[in-house]
């Protein structure tokens, strides 16, 4: 049978601390006495219960991995595995601009340095202002609303 | 110099040998089946052994053509290793292994850190199967006599799960022209267990005896519609209808076809009426017809030869006539008879006049993978494959970027 890597980490020690050798200890100790042997002598082996031999476990055992079904496996392609923030084409955000609008004449389109206080159209020069002095109401509602700014009475 | 163990891993079978002996080549079963009435499960080439092969179940490591479950798949891998089948060492191996086409980047981790680090394999090339059909001696199908490989060809293989068009332009893959036919083998097998369920009997539990069926009796029809008004004309004028008997597990553990009597009229039951006979009338054509038209069935897709003309259109247009001129099948189902002509007559209707359509089908397409895997390997001593393969070394210090940068991805 090919060789198996036992990929199960080296047998743990108990990590309350005392005993950090690997191989089992030997420790004094004059409480009760755990082997027939030991019976006369006031050594006691204490054993490491994670170290003891388990001759009927197989050494070659290693535990299923988790199958994933496709499902799974597709579900998981689409996650990105790397941190959120990481900027990709997928998601490229900003935080909304704060720099003044820029504003262009409801007329012709050009840039609109000015404003008509009675109406509120913008508009780009005098001769621009001159048409829009003589538009008649429905007109004026009609550019305001091609920027979404006419009043609507509900 | 270690040796090189091939494993073509189809979704169906493993092509599996040592290239040093193309004699040792052998095809396992990719599955675990269990047995209803023999009640033990066959790991791979085991099922050979099975002698009531009715109502098996089948446990695919595959799922839609990629490999999700490797519990199954180490089992039957165990079972190819072990002494039973090639008795190997993977620590004293290289491994060329074949992978699907589009395969997943967290499956292609899975396979490398089994490869690596469950069989502990020496160093492994993991690559598509139509990459590894290139390394034959192409131009020899079409009797030509020629030193190199060609320039350009287009490998389509037709297989269990799926049909890939793979076009290849100077030996490397053109990714945008790589086409998918969701057709394959087992929904040939699958369709035709249902067509005879509702016509005939209840096969739907009866999977490997419906897919000898399909082997024995299939064919490829090079004019549907005339096969089919033939398939009406009654039983003494239509050359087309077979009788297939049944095995019946006691006496009989094979089934087979029963011949024409001298005059040309079918046999009929016998007076003892102890066969099940099935009669494959026009299921002999319309199944394998499904990998032409797909619409058939309902499904979306092109058909084997649209999807051929599809691929070359997305490649560079200098290079399309070489591709039409060098187009090679290989899979399972390109066993069926009739296959070539049917390709080459609708693909000549599909390419454009002054492009010159050839087509093959190499004498054992199963195989043809694994030979241009063994080609590679065995070539001026594997000098070629060398400067391929990732070593175990390296895997363990870069992991499985190093895979992927030398393997490249499809």
């Amino acid at each position: 049978a090919p060789k198996r890597n036992t990929r199960r980490a080296a047998v743990a020690t108990p990590s309350r601390g005392k005993t950090a050798s690997v191989t089992p200890s030997i420790q004094e100790s004059s409480s009760r006495s755990t082997t027939p042997q030991s019976v006369d002598s006031f050594s006691v082996q204490q054993m490491n219960l994670l170290q003891v031999p388990r001759p009927f476990k197989n050494k070659n055992y290693s535990a299923p991995k988790k199958a994933r079904s496709l499902k799974q496996l597709l579900a998981q392609e689409k996650q990105p595995d790397f941190d959120v923030d990481l900027p990709t084409y997928q998601n490229i955000e900003s935080p909304p601009s704060i720099r003044p609008t820029k504003k262009y004449c409801d007329i012709t389109g050009l840039d609109a340095k000015y404003t008509d206080p009675k109406t509120g159209l913008r508009y780009h020069n005098a001769e621009v202002y001159q048409f829009i002095k003589g538009l008649g109401v429905s007109s004026v509602q009609a550019y305001l609303g091609s920027r979404n700014a006419a009043v609507v009475l509900k | 110099m270690l040796e090189t163990l091939i494993l073509d891993n189809g979704a169906y079978t493993i092509k599996a040998g040592i290239a040093s002996n193309p004699e040792s080549l052998c095809h396992i079963p990719n599955s675990i089946v269990r047995g209803k009435h023999d009640r033990r499960n066959f790991v791979g080439d085991e099922l050979n052994n099975c002698q009531n092969y009715s109502a098996l179940y089948y446990r695919l490591p595959f799922e839609k053509g990629l490999l999700t479950n490797w519990g199954i798949e180490k089992n039957i891998w165990d079972r190819v290793f072990s002494n039973n089948v090639l008795k190997i060492d993977p620590t004293q191996h290289n491994l060329i292994l074949s992978e699907p086409c589009f395969n997943l980047p967290n499956m292609q981790e899975m396979y490398d850190q089994i490869i690596y680090e469950e069989y502990e394999f020496a160093a492994s090339y993991r690559t598509i199967a139509p990459k590894l059909c290139l390394y034959n001696d192409i131009p020899s199908l079409y009797g030509q006599r020629q030193a190199a490989a060609p320039d350009c060809a287009v490998i389509v293989d037709v297989g269990y799960s799926f049909t890939h068009i793979v076009p290849f332009i100077n030996g490397v893959p053109v990714p945008s022209a790589i086409k998918r036919i969701n057709i394959g083998g087992k929904l040939l097998t699958n369709q035709l267990k249902e067509l005879v369920s509702f016509r005939y009997y209840d096969m739907m539990e009866e999977t490997y005896l419906i897919n000898d069926v399909k082997e024995a009796c299939c064919y490829v029809s090079s004019d549907v519609f005339k096969d089919l008004s033939n398939c009406r004309a009654p039983p003494s004028k239509n050359q087309i209808i077979q009788e297939y008997v049944l095995p019946d597990f006691t006496k009989r553990h094979k089934g087979y076809i029963i011949p024409r009597a001298e005059d040309g009229s079918l046999q009929g039951r016998r007076a003892d009426n102890t066969e099940q006979i099935l009669t494959m009338n026009n299921e002999r054509f319309m199944i394998p017809e499904i990998l032409f038209n797909p619409s058939d069935i309902g499904m979306n897709q092109a058909g084997i030869p649209e999807a051929i003309y599809q691929s070359v259109q997305a490649c560079d247009p200098d290079a399309q006539g070489l591709l039409y001129a060098n187009v090679v099948i290989v899979g399972g189902n390109a066993n069926l008879p009739g296959f070539k002509a049917r390709i080459q007559n609708d693909l000549r209707r599909f390419a454009p006049a002054e492009y010159d359509v050839r087509v093959s089908i190499p004498e054992n397409p199963i195989d043809y993978a694994w030979s241009g895997a063994q080609f590679l390997a065995s070539v001026d001593d594997g000098a070629r494959l060398q400067n391929k393969l990732v070593t175990r070394k390296e895997y363990l210090e870069h992991g499985s970027d190093i895979c992927r940068i030398k393997f490249g991805s499809f």
